[in-house]
């Protein structure tokens, strides 16, 4: 990735990746961490980037550095893995706006976040970001085999979930 | 796919077979759904996002450009040790001392814009490293957690802050020749060591913010020194009237005097890089208004007391990646 890019990346999303760890991790320090850690793994591994200014790369990066949030949770509770949709939601929960945003969410949106974060993650690495599975890996910090089970399981219960939509 | 139920009804089709053409479209067609609704959403929300933890977001900073320094000596590691694999790579990259600055008030003019950035600075390089890092030198106001400042009993600082940031106050540190704009430092080098905690760990990063161009002692030296378990490696800075610098490993294996020093512009800022063969050292000013010494050179004016200075050691010594190293820290100014 271009070093002017990535300036540009950091500069204009660190404070809501930030968010988000902290959401998560509830930590000062350790959200940094994860922003951080993040940011490298875009820079080490992701030089696709069209538009730094697009809704696509946002929900890019929003989903690496949760990920990596998730996953310092886990290794520092050294607890099984948890939705932390219902955490990112806790922090600044408004009823209403909730409801509203529910009602209004896309189909695609209510199937999605249905998924677990770690399926979620793969699944939309590689369909909507179109990223090789071993690129995935290197991402989400899993091996290339790991990438194939997530991503069967997040078609599987997708597959599932659609029909009960449905 | 809003309303879509065709396609959700063609989910029934694809569950036996979710490799099929039409399973990937459903998903290509439902992921980009999702992401462009998602991500709309976190746009608006990062226009509205509300200033977070200042401090955090300045540790951020830090961290992020010792990340990314790191990241860069890796890359450069990993071409030099191809053939040791990555365990040699490995250790080189824990020889690696990040950064650590001296200065005159502010470092990173735009990124750090509060005084007394240092702390922050530290700590972000400390916890990347994971080592210890202790501060010496006077003025140091505030302190971050994970740092342990070592503070002259005479500085006034805001104890109440630094045991707020669980910082560990050292009150009897080496006192030394007072300098101008309060504080004290360290004359003798090995002094510091005195003052070292039984319990630090193996790692130990010393950081000494130096205020360049001060009224330091003549002959005032000071020392950064780095152990990575048992191999000691030596990073030792000599202030006198100017700015020599120069690296030891055990024992001095450079001298000032003959070290190859290169001169050159990188945009508008003059950047001096110093190698060893081994090891080296790349310094500039911040703001361009002066260069920065080696006593060891008649050809360069000594350092002006407005002067401030960065300072970034590195693993490597190839100029073209140290020049690269250059420009990145400079847009950071």
């Amino acid at each position: 990735m271009e070093k002017n890019t990535f300036d540009y990346l950091y500069e204009k999303y660190k404070k809501l990746l930030w968010r988000k760890a902290y959401d998560i991790l509830k930590d000062y320090a350790l959200a940094e961490d994860a922003v951080s850690e993040a940011f490298i793994r875009v820079y080490k591994h992701f030089d696709k980037l069209e538009d730094p200014d697009s809704s696509r790369t946002a929900a890019f990066l929003v989903t690496v550095v949760k990920n990596v949030a998730i996953n310092l949770y886990h290794k520092r509770n050294k607890v099984l893995p948890t939705n932390f949709d219902e955490f990112e939601q806790a922090s600044d929960f408004n009823l209403e706006e909730t409801v509203a945003e529910r009602d209004e969410a896309s189909r695609a949106v209510r199937l999605i976040d249905k998924l677990s974060d770690e399926l979620r993650a793969v699944f939309l690495l590689k369909f909507a970001h179109d990223l090789p599975h071993k690129e995935i890996g290197n991402i989400l910090g899993i091996s290339e085999n790991n990438v194939t089970v997530r991503l069967h399981r997040a078609k599987k219960k997708l597959a599932e979930l659609a029909k009960e939509v449905r | 796919m809003k309303d879509d139920f065709k396609n959700l009804r063609e989910a029934d089709q694809f569950m036996g077979d979710l490799k099929s053409y039409k399973a990937e479209q459903f998903f290509k067609s439902l992921a980009a759904e999702y992401v462009d609704e998602k991500g709309a959403v976190y746009q608006q929300e990062r226009e509205k996002l509300e200033p977070a933890d200042e401090i955090s977001v300045l540790r951020l900073d830090a961290k992020m450009q010792v990340a990314l320094l790191r990241e860069q000596t890796v890359k450069t590691s990993r071409k030099r040790f191809a053939g040791f694999g990555t365990f040699a790579a490995s250790l080189v990259v824990v020889c690696f001392v990040a950064a650590f600055l001296l200065m005159h008030g502010n470092p990173f003019a735009n990124i750090y814009s509060e005084q007394n950035a240092e702390p922050a600075i530290v700590a972000g390089a400390a916890e990347i490293l994971e080592v210890d890092a202790y501060m010496f030198g006077g003025g140091i106001e505030w302190a971050m957690p994970n740092v342990r400042i070592m503070e002259e009993a005479e500085v006034a600082w805001d104890a109440d802050a630094a045991v707020a940031a669980d910082a560990v106050a050292v009150p009897d540190a080496p006192s030394s020749a007072p300098v101008a704009g309060g504080g004290a430092w360290v004359e003798d080098s090995q002094d510091i060591w005195r003052y070292v905690p039984e319990e630090a760990d193996d790692c130990v990063v010393f950081v000494i913010p130096q205020r360049a161009g001060m009224q330091v002692p003549e002959g005032w030296n000071s020392e950064v020194r780095v152990t990575m378990d048992c191999n000691e490696i030596t990073y030792r800075f000599i202030s006198s009237t100017g700015s020599a610098v120069s690296m030891w490993q055990g024992e001095p294996i450079h001298d000032p005097a003959q070290g190859d020093f290169r001169e050159l512009l990188i945009g508008e800022t003059t950047v001096y890089i110093g190698t060893d063969g081994a090891y080296s050292i790349l310094f500039y000013n911040m703001r361009s208004i002066q260069r920065i010494v080696s006593s060891g050179r008649s050809d360069i004016p000594p350092v002006d007391s407005e002067t401030e200075v960065q300072v970034v050691l590195s693993t490597t010594a190839d100029y073209a990646e140290l020049i690269e190293l250059a420009e990145f820290w400079l847009k950071h100014e």
